[in-house]
């Protein structure tokens, strides 16, 4: 039942501000009629202003409302205390339409004639409360991964210190969140890297996109773990960095993995170089044996003798040297730390060591340096099995001999090694697979397979790059990138 | 007696060193060359009654150097030695069959070795054991 005592005819300005408001706005007399209406009410409720105005409110609003908010007793609580209620909020489900959640306030109001009112103010927060629904539970989503990662993943603020730690970087570092929370993420590292670790955070912070390492993280009673890091800058929406992430992943057992694999290509391609070997060590022996018949000679004469013991000292000295080089190649080498290294000299031992197999083949071999010296960090041995491997791949490639052209060049802060041959070529068809561990080619019968993964997995580990580009039956250009420092 | 003529091929110095002061004068007249296409045109013109080749010369191998001399002179007495085959490597014992080469000595070799191969016929020497007297 509508009273029309209780209709508030609101000057015309009113009703249209009301009407402009995207939210409900209702007055509310004292015995709880609605005594105003504006449009987005009318319009949310589906209910006309005649069936509206006069009526009491436990007419117009549905029951479930009513007694979910206790909006009558509300109604009459501000209208005694003359207190305002604020941020009250209230989630509705009807059937078959999904959740609503409404915020409402009531404010009370005095009329110019003396009469009490209350606006009730009702706002569809639904959206909102959707949104921020989805965005907790992405957060939890993202929050699980880091916690369920097996590797470390940490973040810090713009200074390095560390506000986030996940839980397998307790089990790996024996440190709690609590204990690093605060803490630089540079003093965590072993003391022999917290120089480079306080570089690589300013670098990153200068603006660098992301940064990798290989650092040492000390685990307590005098233990530590290889960890390789890759760092990046968390920004804001705004595009300010606000903190760094780290993630750290413990590579114990895959670098024990590794030396192994790299151990047995190793002597694999002592058996490829066996008969240059053979060759350069038997030349100066039989110089040896020739000089050793003619000093049996008692009448043997004086210069002859001179000379004969002269070549027997440099002959043991030439085979040594060979043996001596082999050797170091050859022995199992510990996983080395990354050191600062001259790629010049790397090339040039190399070429060293496969001088003896170019020789046999009628290959010429040539160093090109465009630089006496290039410092990068490198692990040497390893980067030398990287060379010896793509030089041991072209004199395969040339049973008939040929051209052999190691060339360093530096673009910007690149260092490029290309090694070029003039051999058989490798098929386009074939060139995707090269670097897949255990392909392997016919023209190679003696090959493992093994040598241009282990290139891959180095030169990788060294952030650089490894490609190819070959013509059958004119020869291939392997090519190395390397950061340099 | 009778001077043998002798081109040794070999780009291995210390080796020629030592065959020179193996084959000295007045029994062998020794040129030693160092490379293949060195030993190819000299043929051309000159005829050697031995010729000691290196298999593994910088420019070629030394089989197909053997072979090209023989088109040259198909009765030329070859020596093939090496610091790369054995003597019973596949290669060495196919090129002695089809008699590219005569003889094949491995590095190192004794000294009576390389004199034996390089002398196609039984040794006559008698109560010597020193290889240069017994020429």
């Amino acid at each position: 039942m509508s009273d029309p005592s209780d209709h508030d005819n609101l000057p015309l300005g009113y009703q249209q501000l009301l009407d402009g408001i995207p939210s409900t706005v209702l007055l509310v007399s004292e015995s709880l009629r609605i005594c105003a209406v504006n449009q987005h009410f009318l319009e949310k409720s589906r209910r006309r202003e005649r069936d509206t105005l006069g009526r009491r409110i436990t007419e117009v609003f549905p029951r479930v409302i009513l007694e979910r908010t206790d909006l009558q007793a509300n109604i009459e609580q501000v209208f005694r205390s003359g207190q305002p209620m604020r941020g009250e909020q209230m989630s509705y489900r009807a059937p078959g339409i999904s959740r609503r959640v409404y915020f409402y306030s009531i404010v009370p109001l005095s009329c110019e004639n003396g009469s009490k009112r209350v606006m009730l103010f009702v706002e569809d927060v639904s959206e909102r409360a959707r949104l921020s629904e989805e965005v907790r539970r992405v957060e939890r989503r993202l929050a699980s991964v880091v916690e369920s990662a097996s590797d470390i993943v940490l973040s810090t603020d713009n200074e390095g210190r560390i506000r986030t730690w996940n839980p397998a970087a307790e089990t790996l570092s024996g440190l709690s969140a609590a204990d690093v929370s605060g803490r630089w993420f540079a003093q965590l590292c072993a003391e022999e890297d917290i120089d480079e670790a306080s570089r690589v955070l300013a670098q990153i912070k200068a603006g660098s996109q992301s940064q990798t390492a290989e650092w040492r993280l000390p685990t307590g009673s005098g233990q530590s773990l290889l960890v390789s890091w890759v760092f990046s800058a968390m920004r804001d929406d705004y595009g300010e960095m606000i903190g760094m992430v780290a993630v750290g992943r413990d590579l114990t057992e895959r670098r024990e993995l590794e030396m192994h694999l790299r151990q047995s290509q190793k002597l694999a391609a002592l058996g490829v170089m066996a008969g240059g070997i053979a060759h350069e060590i038997r030349n100066p022996l039989s110089t040896c044996y020739s000089a050793v018949q003619f000093l049996d000679d008692p009448d043997l004469d004086a210069d002859l003798r001179r000379e004969c013991i002269d070549k027997i000292k440099a002959s043991v000295e030439k085979a040594s040297g060979i043996i001596e080089n082999l050797l170091r190649f050859a022995r199992p080498s510990a996983d080395d730390e990354m050191q600062e290294t001259d790629l010049c000299a790397v090339l040039k031992d190399t070429t060293e060591l496969v001088a003896n197999q170019v020789k046999v083949q009628q290959i010429s071999l040539t160093l090109s340096l465009e630089v006496p010296h290039l410092q990068l960090r490198a692990i040497p041995n390893l980067l030398q099995q990287v060379f010896l491997n793509l030089l041991l791949n072209a004199i395969n490639a040339m049973p008939d001999g040929g051209e052999l052209r190691v060339e360093l060049r530096q673009v910007q802060n690149l260092a490029l090694v290309d090694v070029t041959d003039t051999g058989v070529g490798i098929p386009s068809s074939e060139l995707q697979k090269i670097f897949d561990p255990f392909h392997t080619s016919r023209q190679t019968p003696n090959g493992t397979g093994l040598g241009l993964s282990i290139c891959y997995s180095i030169i990788q580990r060294h952030l650089g790059s490894i490609s190819v580009t070959s013509r059958v039956g004119e020869g291939s250009t392997f090519r190395v990138q390397l950061p340099i420092l | 007696m009778r001077e043998v003529s002798v081109l040794l091929v070999d780009d291995e110095p210390n080796i020629c060193w030592a065959i020179k002061a193996l084959l000295r004068p007045p029994r062998y007249r020794l040129l030693s060359l160092n490379s293949g296409s060195e030993a190819l045109s000299r043929l051309q013109h000159e005829s050697f009654e031995r010729i000691i080749v290196d298999a593994k010369l910088q420019d070629m191998n030394g089989l197909d150097l053997a072979r090209r001399i023989r088109l040259l002179n198909p009765e030329a007495w070859i020596v093939l030695i090496s610091a790369f085959y054995y003597s019973d490597d596949q290669t060495v014992t196919a090129a002695l069959s089809e008699g590219s080469i005569q003889r094949f000595v491995a590095k190192p070799f004794s000294h009576q070795a390389l004199l034996d191969a390089l002398d196609p016929e039984p040794p006559v020497a008698e109560g010597s054991d020193d290889p240069l007297a017994s020429r």
